[in-house]
């Protein structure tokens, strides 16, 4: 059974992978010169610090928003709360994408509802530009992106014996003491996953830095996009996504590096 | 979405039609067969039409209409089969992504005016037959073919649009790119690198007469001044239209068809096309596309259709090249057309040649700018 099913992911995935980054790597004609035009080349590097940049700051908080949420999901014993909170984190999942986007257009545009609630509020005499930029990028891939974080947290929350901060707390330890000294080390195997989950989805981001950022502060996937339909230039689409794909891997291998020092350090402590 | 024209399943239907015809055994079938052999104009027999083109469309309402008025009439008349695939401006990479696979898919293209012209001097359009070259020329007059490649349709022109009550509303390049005299939220098409080059031309004095070969330099320049007062770089026609609705922005560059069907549903406008930059779809045919005669047959058939291209400018607002087809556009309608009589003049018409020569760089300077 196992033998199939690497096949085609070799065929469908390995080798396209294999294919591009031949192509970034001068087809046959090794050569750098595709990565030097790329440094050199400001809209890009600056497409990959934002494609990063939002990532990461959309990751934090997924993590610290969807933290609450399991905890939430697993701590209460309100049935009804139970059910709102998963219909809250599965709608976002079953909306299709270009719904969920074209929702928050309707909700930050200049007259609509969110600043029709500042005007009518009075915080301000004029309508805020609340779409077409980062912060509107950041709000609507949250949105996308919490489902994601709150599933394999529940599961890691879920796995810990409530008992253990509860004993904590009966050997003296505040709340919070009990809850940062023993609940989140059980738990950051499941930070991890969930922030590496939610990471590597974001870097990947097309259509939401489109219609909510507009195309002047692209993700490096719109970059990408540019090259082929746009400028027709396939090697530089191809470099663009080795780049895109080695900083996803770097940055996640050096989050499970220094995760994996400090919970030694923990250990040997 | 990758699509087998090959395949059975598109073949089938035009050979039951055939069939039926056949069966129905009337004069009517003979009569329909004859006709189709006649309008295709180059002997071609009555095997070779049937089967399905596959177009690479618009999408959307431009899709419709299409069908409506051209494609379902065109099947009616030759039991060809149309098949649409909505790719809009993307088609252009597709189209070099089937002809570097080997596998060309479409039959008839719709390519920008620049766009044709680059693919054709790379060799990835058919050159039209001299016959159906000549009769474009006698029947759609002069101007309307780019090339021997394709043939020009739509046409549209980027103009200066504001909603009716706006004031002081910009009616042209210079006035546009006044952001002191003329204050207010703007719009810009972000793919629009040939009209927004031209725009900083004429906003920086060149006269629009003398705009090629472009300045690179000096228009980048200019459009760096812009740039900070520019809200939103629409995407999408739908966008534009949506933009301009919801009073996201106070001004645009938009295409005048779109800003039309705006007013013509509700939303009054203001329009200028003083120094526009004309533009528009082509219809071609990529060189080793499948079902070639039944396009070249198809383009043979649309070309004298007058009366469903007058329908098309009442319902799009985008000149059609047949001249004839004037006579059935609704009279509030006519002077809404770039390419009436009076509004064609006032429009800048890119050298394509030169388009041909520095697309790629000038493309390439546009993204980085717009994307820095």
């Amino acid at each position: 059974m196992v033998a199939p099913l690497a096949i085609l992911l070799l065929a469908l995935f390995l080798w396209p992978m294999v294919q591009l980054a031949w192509i970034a790597f001068g087809a046959g004609h090794f050569t750098l010169q595709n990565f030097v035009d790329f440094t050199r080349s400001r809209a890009s590097v600056n497409a990959l610090l934002t494609t990063l940049r939002i990532s990461a700051i959309v990751t934090a908080l997924a993590l610290v928003l969807g933290g609450i949420v399991a905890w939430e999901l697993c701590m209460t014993k309100a049935s009804w709360k139970r059910v709102l909170l998963w219909a809250a984190v599965l709608c976002p999942l079953w909306m299709g994408v270009v719904i969920k986007n074209y929702a928050f257009t309707i909700i930050l545009q200049r007259h609509g509802i969110a600043n029709d609630l500042v005007q009518a509020l009075g915080l301000s005499d004029q309508p805020l530009d609340l779409l077409y930029n980062s912060r509107a990028v950041t709000i609507g891939m949250l949105y996308t992106m919490l489902p994601f974080a709150v599933f394999p947290l529940y599961s890691t929350f879920v796995g810990i014996d409530p008992s253990l901060p509860l004993a904590a707390e009966s050997l003296g330890a505040s709340r919070p003491m009990a809850i940062a000294s023993v609940f989140l080390p059980l738990a950051l195997p499941g930070f991890m996953a969930a922030g590496a989950i939610v990471f590597v989805v974001s870097v990947g981001f097309y259509v939401t830095p489109v219609l909510l950022g507009g195309p002047q502060a692209p993700f490096l996937a719109n970059r990408i996009d540019t090259y082929i339909h746009t400028n027709f230039n396939v090697p530089a689409a191809a470099t663009s996504s080795v780049v895109l794909l080695g900083a996803a891997i770097a940055i996640i291998a050096l989050a499970w590096r220094i995760v994996g020092f400090e919970r030694i350090r923990r250990a040997a402590a | 979405m990758v699509r087998d024209v090959n395949s059975g399943e598109y073949i089938m239907p035009a050979l039951l039609t055939s069939k039926r015809m056949l069966a129905a055994g009337g004069l009517g079938a003979a009569v329909i067969l004859t006709a189709v052999v006649a309008v295709a104009s180059r002997g071609a027999d009555a095997a070779n039409i049937g089967g399905t083109i596959v177009v690479a469309s618009y999408g959307g309402i431009d899709d419709k209409n299409h069908k409506d008025l051209f494609f379902d009439p065109f099947t009616k008349a030759t039991g060809v089969q149309f098949q649409l695939d909505p790719v809009a401006y993307d088609q252009v990479a597709k189209l070099h992504a089937q002809e570097a696979a080997g596998n060309v898919q479409y039959s008839l293209v719709e390519p920008a005016r620049a766009d044709a012209a680059v693919l054709g001097e790379q060799g990835l359009l058919e050159p039209l037959p001299q016959d159906l070259v000549d009769k474009a020329n006698k029947v759609l007059g002069p101007g309307k073919l780019i090339g021997n490649y394709a043939i020009s349709h739509a046409v549209s022109a980027s103009s200066f649009v504001c909603l009716a009550d706006f004031k002081p509303c910009p009616t042209n390049a210079k006035e546009f790119f006044d952001t002191t005299n003329f204050p207010g939220r703007r719009g810009m098409y972000a793919d629009g690198w040939l009209e927004n080059i031209i725009y900083a031309l004429e906003a920086d004095g060149v006269d629009p007469k003398a705009l090629f070969p472009l300045d690179l330099d000096r228009a980048f320049k200019k459009l760096d001044e812009i740039k900070p007062h520019i809200n939103v770089f629409w995407k999408t026609g739908d966008q534009v239209m949506q933009i301009v609705r919801d009073k996201e922005v106070d001004m645009t560059i938009m295409w005048d068809g779109r800003a039309n069907t705006l007013a013509a549903d509700g939303t009054p406008i203001q329009l200028s096309d003083d120094g526009a930059m004309m533009d528009s779809p082509t219809l071609a045919i990529p060189k080793g596309a499948p079902n070639k005669d039944a396009a070249l047959a198809f383009i043979s058939w649309w070309i004298d259709q007058a009366e469903a291209q007058g329908e098309f400018m009442n319902r799009e607002h985008y000149g059609e090249p047949n001249p004839d087809a004037f006579k059935y556009v609704k009279p509030e309608v006519a002077n809404m057309i770039s390419t009436a009589p009076g509004n064609f003049d006032k429009l800048v018409q890119p050298d394509l040649k030169w388009v041909e020569d520095h697309q790629q760089e000038a493309v390439a300077r546009w993204t980085d700018w717009l994307q820095n």
